[in-house]
Protein backbone atom coordinates (compact mmCIF):
# COMPACT_ATOMS: atom_id res chain seq x y z
CA UNK A 1 0.00 0.00 0.00
CA UNK A 2 1.05 3.74 -0.32
CA UNK A 3 1.43 6.18 2.33
CA UNK A 4 1.60 9.81 2.22
CA UNK A 5 4.17 11.39 4.83
CA UNK A 6 6.04 14.72 5.41
CA UNK A 7 9.38 13.64 4.98
CA UNK A 8 9.66 10.69 2.78
CA UNK A 9 6.55 12.04 0.07
CA UNK A 10 4.99 9.21 -0.95
CA UNK A 11 6.05 5.34 -0.13
CA UNK A 12 5.15 2.16 -0.70
CA UNK A 13 4.71 -0.02 2.55
CA UNK A 14 4.03 -3.70 3.11
CA UNK A 15 0.75 -4.10 4.98
CA UNK A 16 3.15 -6.28 7.89
CA UNK A 17 5.16 -3.18 8.31
CA UNK A 18 2.42 -1.48 10.30
CA UNK A 19 2.10 -1.68 14.13
CA UNK A 20 -1.21 -1.54 15.55
CA UNK A 21 -1.41 0.83 18.97
CA UNK A 22 -4.90 0.34 20.12
CA UNK A 23 -4.70 3.10 22.62
CA UNK A 24 -2.40 5.58 20.58
CA UNK A 25 0.48 6.81 22.05
CA UNK A 26 -0.27 9.61 25.08
CA UNK A 27 -1.20 13.22 23.77
CA UNK A 28 -1.81 11.43 20.36
CA UNK A 29 -4.51 8.96 21.24
CA UNK A 30 -6.30 8.83 17.70
CA UNK A 31 -3.14 8.20 15.64
CA UNK A 32 -3.07 4.11 16.16
CA UNK A 33 -0.82 3.27 12.79
CA UNK A 34 2.47 2.97 12.73
CA UNK A 35 5.93 1.68 11.42
CA UNK A 36 9.28 2.26 11.66
CA UNK A 37 11.39 3.35 9.10
CA UNK A 38 15.77 2.88 9.08
CA UNK A 39 17.11 5.59 6.91
CA UNK A 40 20.28 4.64 7.78
CA UNK A 41 21.44 1.53 9.36
CA UNK A 42 24.49 2.20 10.63
CA UNK A 43 22.94 4.98 13.03
CA UNK A 44 20.72 4.23 15.96
CA UNK A 45 18.05 6.98 14.81
CA UNK A 46 14.95 5.41 13.66
CA UNK A 47 11.82 7.19 12.38
CA UNK A 48 8.36 6.73 14.13
CA UNK A 49 5.92 7.42 11.84
CA UNK A 50 2.20 7.48 11.41
CA UNK A 51 0.82 5.90 8.92
CA UNK A 52 -2.26 7.80 8.77
CA UNK A 53 -1.09 11.48 9.49
CA UNK A 54 1.95 12.48 6.88
CA UNK A 55 3.31 14.89 9.16
CA UNK A 56 3.24 13.28 12.73
CA UNK A 57 7.07 11.32 13.30
CA UNK A 58 9.45 10.86 16.30
CA UNK A 59 12.84 9.99 16.02
CA UNK A 60 13.45 6.58 18.24
CA UNK A 61 16.17 4.60 19.29
CA UNK A 62 17.00 1.88 20.67
CA UNK A 63 17.38 2.68 24.59
CA UNK A 64 20.37 0.11 25.03
CA UNK A 65 22.05 1.87 22.31
CA UNK A 66 22.56 4.85 25.08
CA UNK A 67 21.69 3.09 28.61
CA UNK A 68 23.26 -0.59 28.50
CA UNK A 69 21.76 -1.51 31.67
CA UNK A 70 18.02 -0.03 30.57
CA UNK A 71 15.31 -2.25 31.65
CA UNK A 72 11.83 -2.09 31.89
CA UNK A 73 9.08 -4.66 33.16
CA UNK A 74 5.87 -5.29 30.95
CA UNK A 75 3.03 -5.39 33.72
CA UNK A 76 0.74 -8.95 33.24
CA UNK A 77 -2.28 -6.54 31.59
CA UNK A 78 0.26 -5.07 29.19
CA UNK A 79 1.48 -8.22 27.82
CA UNK A 80 -1.82 -9.58 28.08
CA UNK A 81 -2.98 -6.90 25.39
CA UNK A 82 0.43 -6.94 23.29
CA UNK A 83 -0.41 -10.94 23.12
CA UNK A 84 3.64 -10.96 24.10
CA UNK A 85 4.24 -14.96 25.76
CA UNK A 86 8.19 -14.61 24.99
CA UNK A 87 9.61 -11.41 26.35
CA UNK A 88 12.94 -12.14 24.06
CA UNK A 89 10.43 -11.67 21.13
CA UNK A 90 9.23 -7.80 21.98
CA UNK A 91 11.39 -4.52 20.40
CA UNK A 92 11.48 -1.41 22.52
CA UNK A 93 12.22 2.09 21.13
CA UNK A 94 12.48 4.86 23.16
CA UNK A 95 11.28 8.46 21.66
CA UNK A 96 13.89 11.03 21.18
CA UNK A 97 13.41 14.79 22.11
CA UNK A 98 15.85 17.51 19.64
CA UNK A 99 15.52 20.55 20.98
CA UNK A 100 16.90 23.73 19.51
CA UNK A 101 20.68 22.31 20.38
CA UNK A 102 20.90 18.73 19.13
CA UNK A 103 23.90 18.14 21.16
CA UNK A 104 21.14 18.38 24.33
CA UNK A 105 18.81 15.61 22.71
CA UNK A 106 17.43 13.48 25.48
CA UNK A 107 15.13 9.95 25.42
CA UNK A 108 12.56 9.41 27.40
CA UNK A 109 13.24 6.61 28.99
CA UNK A 110 9.94 6.67 31.62
CA UNK A 111 7.44 5.89 28.61
CA UNK A 112 9.02 3.42 25.91
CA UNK A 113 7.44 1.70 22.82
CA UNK A 114 7.01 -1.79 23.17
CA UNK A 115 6.65 -3.62 20.18
CA UNK A 116 5.32 -7.51 19.16
CA UNK A 117 6.67 -7.48 16.20
CA UNK A 118 5.06 -10.75 15.36
CA UNK A 119 1.40 -9.69 16.35
CA UNK A 120 2.40 -6.17 15.01
CA UNK A 121 0.60 -4.89 18.76
CA UNK A 122 2.68 -2.42 20.15
CA UNK A 123 1.85 -0.04 23.21
CA UNK A 124 3.61 3.09 25.16
CA UNK A 125 3.95 1.72 28.61
CA UNK A 126 4.29 4.10 31.22
CA UNK A 127 7.42 2.48 33.82
CA UNK A 128 6.50 2.66 37.56
CA UNK A 129 10.48 2.84 38.47
CA UNK A 130 11.22 5.76 39.64
CA UNK A 131 14.92 5.91 38.87
CA UNK A 132 14.39 6.96 34.96
CA UNK A 133 13.83 10.05 33.38
CA UNK A 134 11.78 11.15 31.03
CA UNK A 135 14.30 13.68 29.18
CA UNK A 136 17.77 11.59 29.64
CA UNK A 137 20.51 12.88 27.73
CA UNK A 138 21.80 11.09 25.65
CA UNK A 139 25.24 12.42 23.73
CA UNK A 140 26.94 11.97 27.24
CA UNK A 141 30.40 13.60 26.53
CA UNK A 142 28.64 16.52 24.35
CA UNK A 143 29.23 18.63 27.22
CA UNK A 144 31.93 21.04 26.81
CA UNK A 145 33.68 19.52 23.83
CA UNK A 146 31.45 20.19 20.85
CA UNK A 147 29.98 24.04 19.74
CA UNK A 148 26.73 23.58 17.66
CA UNK A 149 27.12 25.32 14.19
CA UNK A 150 24.13 25.55 12.51
CA UNK B 1 -16.13 17.57 40.92
CA UNK B 2 -17.77 15.30 43.56
CA UNK B 3 -15.95 16.26 46.99
CA UNK B 4 -15.86 13.94 49.42
CA UNK B 5 -14.81 14.24 53.42
CA UNK B 6 -13.00 10.98 54.69
CA UNK B 7 -11.70 10.21 57.56
CA UNK B 8 -7.89 7.81 57.83
CA UNK B 9 -9.35 4.12 57.17
CA UNK B 10 -12.85 5.06 55.43
CA UNK B 11 -13.25 4.06 51.59
CA UNK B 12 -14.70 5.65 48.87
CA UNK B 13 -16.01 3.16 45.76
CA UNK B 14 -16.36 3.94 42.23
CA UNK B 15 -18.55 1.72 40.85
CA UNK B 16 -18.77 -2.14 41.95
CA UNK B 17 -14.48 -2.84 41.20
CA UNK B 18 -12.44 0.10 42.44
CA UNK B 19 -11.98 0.88 46.24
CA UNK B 20 -10.13 3.94 47.34
CA UNK B 21 -9.31 3.71 50.97
CA UNK B 22 -7.45 6.48 52.99
CA UNK B 23 -4.14 5.10 54.70
CA UNK B 24 -2.54 7.89 56.53
CA UNK B 25 -2.19 11.39 56.54
CA UNK B 26 0.87 13.25 57.49
CA UNK B 27 0.98 16.41 56.93
CA UNK B 28 0.26 17.48 53.61
CA UNK B 29 0.70 14.49 52.27
CA UNK B 30 -2.40 11.74 51.71
CA UNK B 31 -1.56 7.95 51.59
CA UNK B 32 -3.94 6.39 49.26
CA UNK B 33 -4.58 2.36 48.66
CA UNK B 34 -6.45 1.55 45.35
CA UNK B 35 -7.89 -1.73 44.40
CA UNK B 36 -9.15 -1.69 40.95
CA UNK B 37 -9.23 -4.87 38.45
CA UNK B 38 -6.09 -5.56 36.82
CA UNK B 39 -7.15 -3.86 33.37
CA UNK B 40 -7.49 -0.63 35.36
CA UNK B 41 -4.20 1.22 35.04
CA UNK B 42 -3.52 3.53 38.06
CA UNK B 43 -0.37 6.08 37.92
CA UNK B 44 0.61 9.44 39.11
CA UNK B 45 -1.01 11.81 37.36
CA UNK B 46 2.46 13.60 36.98
CA UNK B 47 3.78 10.82 34.96
CA UNK B 48 1.38 11.05 32.58
CA UNK B 49 1.01 14.56 31.74
CA UNK B 50 5.35 14.54 31.72
CA UNK B 51 4.84 11.63 29.17
CA UNK B 52 2.06 13.28 27.08
CA UNK B 53 4.25 17.01 27.24
CA UNK B 54 7.52 14.61 26.20
CA UNK B 55 5.56 13.40 23.51
CA UNK B 56 4.38 16.78 21.78
CA UNK B 57 7.83 17.94 22.09
CA UNK B 58 9.55 15.39 20.44
CA UNK B 59 6.94 15.39 17.68
CA UNK B 60 6.66 19.25 17.31
CA UNK B 61 10.56 19.25 17.34
CA UNK B 62 11.34 16.00 14.41
CA UNK B 63 13.74 17.66 12.32
CA UNK B 64 13.32 17.39 8.35
CA UNK B 65 16.35 14.39 8.36
CA UNK B 66 18.63 12.83 11.00
CA UNK B 67 21.63 13.96 8.94
CA UNK B 68 22.13 16.47 11.25
CA UNK B 69 21.40 14.03 14.42
CA UNK B 70 23.70 10.97 13.10
CA UNK B 71 26.78 13.71 12.64
CA UNK B 72 26.80 14.84 16.22
CA UNK B 73 26.44 11.64 17.50
CA UNK B 74 28.98 10.55 15.22
CA UNK B 75 31.24 13.22 16.13
CA UNK B 76 30.75 12.64 20.29
CA UNK B 77 31.47 8.80 19.61
CA UNK B 78 34.64 9.97 17.91
CA UNK B 79 35.33 12.30 20.63
CA UNK B 80 35.31 9.41 23.34
CA UNK B 81 37.29 6.50 21.90
CA UNK B 82 40.08 8.85 21.27
CA UNK B 83 39.71 9.63 25.11
CA UNK B 84 40.07 5.88 25.92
Amino acid sequence: MKIATLRFNEIEIAEDEIFYFEEGILGFNNQKRYLIIDTNKESPFKWFQSVDDPSLAFVVTDPLTFKSDYKIEISEEDAKELKIYDSKKTKVYVIVSIPENPLEMTANLVGPLVFNPEAKLAKQIVLLNDSYDTKYKILKSSGNKLTCVY
Amino acid sequence: MLVFTRKIGETVAIGNEIKVKILEIRGNQVRLGIEAPKEITIHREEVFLKIQKENKFAANNAPKSLDQIISFWKKVNLNDEKEK
